[in-house]
């Protein structure tokens, strides 16, 4: 928000904060950004499109809590000369290991077809748009909540119908998906699946397949103890490396990688063992003692049915 | 005089019941299509290429110019030229060298590339609108194949659109984005010069050229863009049906489209005659332009 309140030119910008408290508006000083708080209505999606036409303003940016502006963004946006009704997405850089890396291709443009198989290198908050096209073409599809930018890059996107900026305009997470915070991410991964099922007509495309897994298997590790131990088993190992390729589908290539090897050309790597140990203790820990002593013994009699019998000589 | 059309779309064929019902179903994509580019406000023509058509049948350019009276542009290309190009006595039909003699003869700014059982979708017809296709490009989109039982007489958006008519997706893959890729080629027409047409030096084969051109695109550095998809009726002569029957021998030696196992991937050069662009033209009566043979 600081980042937001600091941008120029002041008297241009309005913030709208859609809370589930009780709203208070805070109208400051002439010359100063005013943010207004609203209430947020179970059908957002409809409440924006409403918040928009009636603000006036010729872009709309919806930013993630954990973006974090770049000084003089929004005045670099105010001198781009685009098109008249085109959307403008800008490159962002992606935090990773204390560490920035920037997102999609170099040199930065919008690239459909990356969106379109899953891959989506633009942040939320990188996104602005064009707000009489957005009205004219229906607002947001509600059936897409919490990926309603992408949905809409991918109506909007085709041909040259969204323009772009070449500087980064903002650093944010990207776990594993920039600018959707981590605790949305399970809901993202499966509405972009949705998505890009449709467009392809029922096939997963990589990127949403990707993106899926990885939701997946950390969510499998922020959960321990709740799902099936085979499917922990089988995911939690390749966190790491998932997470990284799906970065490397959104151009985003960490120092590591050119080190790094798939986890499954390492059967019996150090790193996937002690990964397992660590696994294995945290569900000891929650679990009760009496289950955690059956699958002991569980374990042991499946292992005495599949293995060969000792040698009696 | 009349103003350039912003669109060509080039399509080819001849009278032979390709499919089982080629006429029928060219005579339906057509007048869907040009119906909703009409609408759309995009100008635009339609070339129709015939190439070695079949003796004692009427030509199907002529029962075009019958049926759809705004299809103007009608070419029958001599039987002749079939055999002076043809290496393959089984490759009856040479699609793609057809096809450049459309290119070569469009007047649109921007070609399209398609076969005559293409049905457009609303993106598409949303983006061609828009008029905002950028030169030197290549669009390209996905093919969406529908069950053929739906059928295409009357089609209706919300008919080709329903879940209950997909039969299967034909998926696309970077660097070429080529699969599929015939049905739906569009680049303006300096860079359709600029890559000198589909491949007419190899000759065995009609298959896996439109993916021979998309390779050629990327290899001149053309940015290949996909814009939406298209929609194609399943059919029981089409590549995805007989691809995978053993009725042609190893490697569809003995198709009528010409063996599969050729590297499309890789580059050619045309003569600077390709598409027949030198020939000069006989204009009939009922508006059927013919180019004579050698």
């Amino acid at each position: 928000m600081r980042t937001l309140v600091s941008q120029a030119p002041q008297e241009t910008l309005r913030i709208v904060v859609l809370t589930l408290r009780q709203t208070k508006t805070s109208s400051r000083s002439a010359g100063q950004s005013r943010i207004d708080e609203v209430r947020a209505q179970d059908d957002w999606t409809e409440q924006v499109c409403r918040i928009a036409e009636d603000s006036g303003c010729r872009w709309m940016v919806l930013p993630s809590v954990s973006d974090r502006y770049f000084p003089g963004v929004f005045q670099r946006l105010t001198e781009l000369v685009v098109e008249k009704g085109q959307s403008v997405v800008a490159p962002s850089y992606v935090r990773l290991d204390g560490e920035r890396f920037p997102a999609g291709p170099s040199p930065f443009h919008f690239d459909y077809f990356s969106l379109l198989t899953g891959f989506n290198y633009i942040a939320p908050g990188a996104t602005f748009i064009d707000v009489a096209t957005f009205l004219a073409a229906g607002g947001f599809d509600r059936r897409f909540p919490n990926a309603a930018i992408l949905e809409y890059l991918l109506r909007a996107g085709p041909a040259q119908g969204v323009a772009s900026l070449t500087e980064p305009v903002l650093e944010t997470d990207g776990d594993p998906f920039p600018g959707v915070p981590r605790d949305y991410a399970p809901l993202y991964a499966l509405e972009v699946a949705a998505l890009t099922l449709h467009a392809h007509r029922f096939i997963f495309t990589p990127g949403a397949a990707l993106g899926l897994a990885t939701a997946l298997t950390d969510h499998l590790r922020r959960h321990p103890g709740v799902h099936s131990s085979l499917l922990a088993g089988l995911l939690l190992p390749q966190l790491d490396a998932l997470k990284r390729e799906y970065h490397a589908g959104l151009g985003i290539f960490p120092p590591t990688v050119a080190q790094a090897k798939p986890a499954e050309t390492e059967p019996a790597s150090e790193d996937v063992v002690s990964n397992w140990r660590k696994f294995k203790s945290r569900v000891k820990a929650i679990m009760p003692s009496a289950i955690w002593n059956s699958l002991r013994r569980v374990k042991r009699v499946w292992k005495a049915l599949v293995e060969p019998l000792p040698d009696p000589s | 005089m009349a103003s350039l059309p912003y669109l060509s779309i080039i399509l080819v064929g001849r009278n032979d019941d390709f499919g089982g019902d080629f006429n029928e179903r060219l005579f339906a994509a057509a007048e869907f299509n040009h119906a909703n580019l009409e609408e759309c406000g995009i100008s635009h023509e339609y070339v129709f290429v015939e190439w070695n058509p079949i003796p004692d049948r009427p030509y199907l350019a002529e029962l075009i110019g019958k049926r759809l009276p705004w299809w103007r542009r009608r070419y029958v290309v001599d039987p002749a030229w079939h055999q002076h190009f043809s290496v393959n006595a089984k490759l009856v039909f040479m699609e793609f060298f057809a096809k450049n003699v459309g290119i070569r003869r469009a007047a649109g700014r921007f070609i399209l590339v398609s076969n005559t059982d293409i049905w457009l979708s609303r993106e598409v017809l949303r983006v061609l609108a828009a008029r905002c296709l950028s030169k030197e490009v290549l669009y390209r989109c996905l093919r969406v194949d529908l069950r053929r039982e739906i059928g295409y007489l009357g089609m209706t958006f919300s008919v080709l659109e329903h879940p209950e008519s997909f039969l299967r997706t034909n998926p696309l893959m970077r660097p070429y984005f080529s699969n599929a890729s015939g049905d739906f080629l569009l680049l303006d027409r300096d860079s359709w010069e600029g890559t000198g047409g589909f491949n007419e030096v190899f000759r065995e084969s009609k298959i896996h050229k439109d993916s021979n051109l998309c390779a050629q695109a990327h290899r001149l550095g053309l940015p290949i863009e996909v814009i939406g998809e298209v929609y194609h009726f399943d059919h029981e002569h089409s590549f995805n049906n007989v691809a995978y029957l053993d009725i042609y021998g190893p490697n569809h030696i003995d198709a009528p489209f010409g063996r599969s196992d050729w590297d499309w991937s890789g580059g050619y050069k045309n003569p600077d005659s390709w598409g027949l662009v030198d020939v000069r033209e006989q204009a009939d009566e009922g508006g059927v332009i013919f180019i004579p043979g050698p």
